[in-house]
């Protein structure tokens, strides 16, 4: 329910950040007009947004958002199918739970990058090497996640469903999924920041496509003002994919409150 | 199992155990003895109150009643069968708070219903009778977060008598709580077991509670835990907060008392919890007069 009470921090909210991006434009537009920094660096807003009106009427430009979406979006839900899966079985496993721990936690601080040449081999120079690698990126946090949350669950639901006699399925729908959801939901928030990162950085220093791979490409021609918008557009992106993530878990939680 | 029996056929059952024990097998740690050789009956219909001290096995006993745990050695036996899993028929109001969040009032009071079976109509209606009975009618569509916590204890309640248990287990169901708020309940408590005549058996710390309330109050020694004494409480129901306090009451609750404490401080002086030496300093040495 939205009442008035609920809607004032909602509309403070959404002014504070407006204002935020208010002031990072002022700031930009006075550093280049002060020449904080040269316009070899970055130039004017005025500038970025010109190169930026210029680009959304290219074929180059659409095509490497539609590119670097497709990989976001795919390995993004593959990752989360493979994470809440594997952390499920984990749980239901304890013993290969147990055996598997070490390497899975170490997985989270190794750059997968540098698996990037057995993908070569693997599946060959194309996006789906990347969004192989962007999945495992993925499915590490969610697993993670989904695994920690089901051995949270308080046992007093484990001795509820057992003494209400439910069968497995309705104890694993309506009692444990439920109980772990927060927990497998804000892995999947960060599953979808990691997706974002690793597609866009990939694309920078390995891929022949996308909005990443434009960025570095620009900045090799020294073309900052078309580069910047990219920059930008990467953001955009960013902020509405994380948005979103929000969203679904807010709704989630709204449903407890 | 039958299905679920109409209102008019809900036939209380006793509880009878039979020299139960219960050891808990920590590995690496020594044998935890919880139960020892508990026997009596709980006679159908009547209200039994357990009292003791924390960790004396109280929670552990109603597990086994419950079919949730298995007893070591004994057996317990429910309307003359023995329990040998979790029934329909015994109900179980856990001690901690087992409220589904992502459900509404109503919805978790049809949980139990859910699972068992009971067609949606008659669930709706009969959440709605024990929802009422509670006092939280008003409180149909709100999320357990919403609801303090002896709301919260309020719906695990009407959830379990939804589910029409011929025997009622409580383990501490208002612990949580204030004592006013508790008499309060309790004799709230006792109006739904005079209505229900179900057989109840309760946990609580509370003397004045279990005096309040029971027929019959069973005083747990602190572990191994055994019965150690059983006060008949033979005031006339039905009973409300006025009795708290008349001398008949203060009688019972003084026996009551008396034994409990020996066992606390013998609880509070085991070598478990202070490992050295502290029967050398005895709580009570440690107090200035
Ligand atoms: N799953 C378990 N594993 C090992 N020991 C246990 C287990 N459950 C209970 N115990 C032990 O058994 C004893 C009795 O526990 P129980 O929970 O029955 O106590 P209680 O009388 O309900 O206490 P309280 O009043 O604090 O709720 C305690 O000493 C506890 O340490
Ligand atoms: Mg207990």
């Amino acid at each position: 329910m939205t009442g008035p009470a609920n809607t004032r921090p909602f509309l403070l909210g959404v002014t504070g950040t407006t204002g935020m991006l208010l002031l990072i434009l002022i700031v930009w537009q006075l550093g280049s007009t002060l020449e904080w920094w040269g316009p070899g660096l970055m130039p004017t807003p005025g500038a970025v947004a010109a190169a930026l009106g210029d680009l959304l009427t290219t074929a180059v430009f659409w095509s490497s958002m539609a590119d670097t979406l497709v990989a976001i979006v795919i390995s993004f839900a593959a990752g989360s199918l493979v994470g809440v899966a594997g952390g499920t079985l984990l749980w239901r496993l304890p013993l290969i739970g147990r055996v598997l721990e070490p390497y899975i936690v170490s997985f989270y601080a190794v750059p997968l990058i540098v698996l990037y040449p057995v993908m070569l081999v693997v599946v060959g120079i194309n996006v789906w090497s990347l969004i192989i690698l962007n999945t495992v990126v993925v499915a590490i946090p969610v697993l993670l996640n989904t695994w920690v949350g089901f051995q949270a669950i308080p046992p007093v639901y484990h001795r509820l469903a057992r003494s209400l006699r439910c069968g497995p399925a309705r104890r694993f729908r309506q009692v444990m999924l439920p109980a772990a959801l927060p927990q497998i939901l804000a892995g999947l928030r960060i599953g979808a920041s990691l997706a974002v990162v690793g597609i866009t950085s990939m694309e920078f220093l390995l891929a022949p496509a996308g909005l990443g791979f434009q960025v570095r490409y620009l900045y090799e021609y020294f073309e900052q003002a078309q580069m910047w918008a990219y920059v930008v557009v990467i953001f955009a992106v960013a902020c509405v994919f994380m948005a979103a993530a929000s969203a679904m878990e807010n709704a989630v939680q709204k449903g407890r409150r | 199992m039958t299905q679920a029996p109409a209102r008019s056929t809900v036939v209380a059952n006793e509880v009878v155990f039979d020299r139960v024990s219960k050891a808990f097998d920590i590995p690496g740690r020594r044998t935890v003895q919880a139960v020892e050789e508990v026997t009596g009956t709980v006679p159908a219909g009547e209200f039994v109150s357990i009292v003791g001290p924390s960790g004396c096995g109280k929670s552990t006993l109603l597990g086994i009643v419950a079919g949730l745990d298995s007893a070591t050695s004994g057996r317990v036996s429910v309307g003359g069968s023995p329990v040998t899993g979790p029934r329909r028929d015994v109900g179980l109001v856990f001690q901690e708070d087992s409220t589904l969040p992502w459900r509404s009032a109503l919805r978790n009071v049809t949980f139990g219903m859910e699972v068992a079976g009971v067609p949606r109509a008659e669930r709706q209606r009969r959440a709605n009778e024990m929802l009422t009975m509670v006092g939280l009618a008003d409180f149909a569509g709100e999320r357990p977060a919403r609801l303090s916590g002896g709301m919260r204890q309020r719906l695990a309640i009407a959830r379990t008598l939804a589910m029409r248990p011929s025997v009622l287990l409580m383990d501490e169901p208002f612990g949580a709580l204030d004592q006013q708020t508790r008499l309060i309940l309790g004799a709230q408590l006792l109006r739904i077991w005079s209505q229900l005549r179900l057989t109840v058996l309760f946990v609580t710390h509370s003397i004045e509670e279990a005096v309040l309330l029971s027929t019959e109050v069973w005083v747990m020694s602190y572990r191994p835990g055994q019965i150690i004494d059983r006060v008949r409480i033979d005031l006339p129901y039905p009973r409300d907060f006025d009795v708290v306090g008349t001398d008949r009451f203060n009688q019972y609750s003084n026996r009551l008392w008396s034994t409990i404490r020996r066992e606390s401080l013998r609880g509070f002086s085991d070598t478990e919890l202070h490992p050295a030496g502290v029967d050398k300093h005895p709580v009570v040495a440690e107090v200035e007069l």
